[in-house]
């Protein structure tokens, strides 16, 4: 059994998480604030964008046995303070009783977390991110030494800067996510409809058609795999793509 | 009301190997030294002395734990060995008899922490979600997961299915870390809340003999 960091290298090639910028940058972003050993030092990175641009994506592969294996919570839009220490505790494999005060949990989170000594990864961050429930993930960050991942949407860093500037020194990296370019497309393509040949003219119109949005992406090329079959090709051509019906909001 | 400062409390049921690494991390702590019966006296539930020995001689081999002193044949027969802790870790290393990695059940804790993470999803979705590394989770086995689950009420059905299109779920009862597992009889045991799910009738059993 090899660790993370070394078959780093392998996860890009072969039939597994289609590697794109996007995941490439998680990756990046995480290998900044693992290994922090002061307990001053900031250790949490945000990665933030636009619905469809592959940050599940990224979020997958850190939450992943054989990625980093971090713990992985979900905001909920409705997250207090303690309904999201509990939440975080149900995570951590922690047995808490109903009446307990969050600073009894947070004591237990705390101590789970560095004795657990895996990553933290926060998505959907943007619904606390102007509520005071966000400073309890801050106190957190204070007290343990592992790596916190937030990830959410495209007005995240807008949200967490304005309303708290203690925030600003805390994490280490902000990393937005892009959209896809046509390398992207073209290794989506070979993940997801590997038994097509594409001409590169098709990658290209792929990338204005989808404005890089790498869940767009997916549909359409879901969409071409099945017109591709209709036809009895392995080849698509632009006149396909420019037919193609996309079922709307499909994944 | 003072804990112990190691012992986080937790939820669900623990495996013997589990216990038994809970108790090392207790007696242990501060590089304290053990034998194997005071690590026994530790377990909660009591473990098999067996038990106890294997895992401390696997552990042993991983290196997670060292012998003091007296590695001689003499020394394990007539002295009670001494141990110390070497590798701390919150999650007890499920290591074989070699002191190498177990890799059993990988791939249904990646197909549940893949359920967590995606929002909605198919069974097509989790295989690929689920497949990094050395872990390899084909179709059909996420089918399988995912049918079992969702019959036992872990699923709610986004969209059904329809000829060629699997149907589409989102994870309504997180329980917790532990995948539930899908037990030899069939069945969904889940050792975060220590339930069954969805024993079948006799009746089903029956049916299911034609």
């Amino acid at each position: 059994m090899t660790k993370p960091s070394d078959n780093q290298t392998d996860l890009f090639q072969g039939n597994q998480v289609a590697k794109l910028t996007n995941v490439a940058f998680a990756i990046e972003a995480i290998n900044q604030i693992t290994d922090v050993d002061d307990i001053g030092a900031p250790h949490m990175a945000v990665l933030f964008g636009p619905p469809g641009y592959g940050k599940t994506q990224a979020a997958m592969y850190l939450a992943h046995p054989q990625g980093r294996n971090a713990v992985f919570v979900a905001i909920r839009m409705f997250d207090t303070t303690k309904t999201l220490a509990q939440l975080l505790c149900l995570e951590l494999g922690i047995a808490t009783k109903p009446q307990w005060p969050v600073a009894t949990l947070y004591d237990h989170i705390v101590r789970r977390l560095q004795q657990l000594d895996r990553p933290l990864v926060i998505d959907e961050v943007d619904y606390i991110a102007e509520k005071s429930t966000i400073d309890f993930i801050r106190t957190i960050h204070d007290n343990t030494t592992i790596p916190i991942v937030l990830i959410g949407e495209q007005d995240l860093k807008r949200k967490l800067m304005s309303r708290h500037e203690r925030f600003h020194d805390r994490v280490l990296v902000w990393k937005e996510a892009q959209p896809c370019d046509a390398h992207d497309v073209k290794k989506l393509a070979a993940h997801h409809a590997g038994d097509l040949s594409f001409t590169q003219d098709v990658i290209d119109a792929l990338v204005v058609k989808t404005s890089g949005v790498a869940r767009r992406v997916y549909n359409e090329l879901k969409a071409l795999r099945e017109e591709c079959k209709r036809a009895g090709t392995s080849a698509p051509t632009l006149a396909m793509l420019g037919n193609l019906r996309v079922a709307k909001g499909a994944r | 009301m003072s804990r112990k400062p190691i012992n986080v409390e937790l939820r669900g049921l623990k495996t013997p190997r589990e216990r038994v690494w809970n108790a090392i991390l207790v007696v242990g702590a501060g590089g304290a030294q053990f034998d194997r019966d005071t690590i026994q006296d530790h377990c909660s539930p009591m473990v098999n002395w067996t038990q106890v020995d294997d895992y401390t001689d696997d552990l042993e081999k991983g290196g997670f734990i060292q012998r003091v002193q007296g590695t001689g044949t003499r020394e394990v027969l007539q002295t009670a060995l001494q141990f110390t802790l070497v590798k701390a870790q919150g999650i007890a290393p499920r290591i074989s008899a070699k002191g190498e990695k177990v890799t059993q059940g990988s791939g249904t804790e990646s197909m549940w922490r893949a359920m967590k993470v995606l929002g909605t999803f198919d069974h097509n979705d989790i295989a690929r979600a689920a497949t990094m590394g050395s872990i390899v989770v084909k179709p059909q086995t996420a089918k399988s997961y995912v049918a079992h689950l969702a019959r036992a009420g872990y699923l709610i059905m986004v969209r059904p299915s329809k000829p060629g299109i699997p149907a589409k779920h989102r994870l309504g009862k997180n329980t917790g870390m532990h995948a539930p597992a899908i037990t030899r009889m069939k069945v969904v045991f889940d050792r975060n809340t220590g339930q069954l799910a969805t024993l079948e009738t006799a009746q089903e059993v029956c049916d299911a003999l034609e």
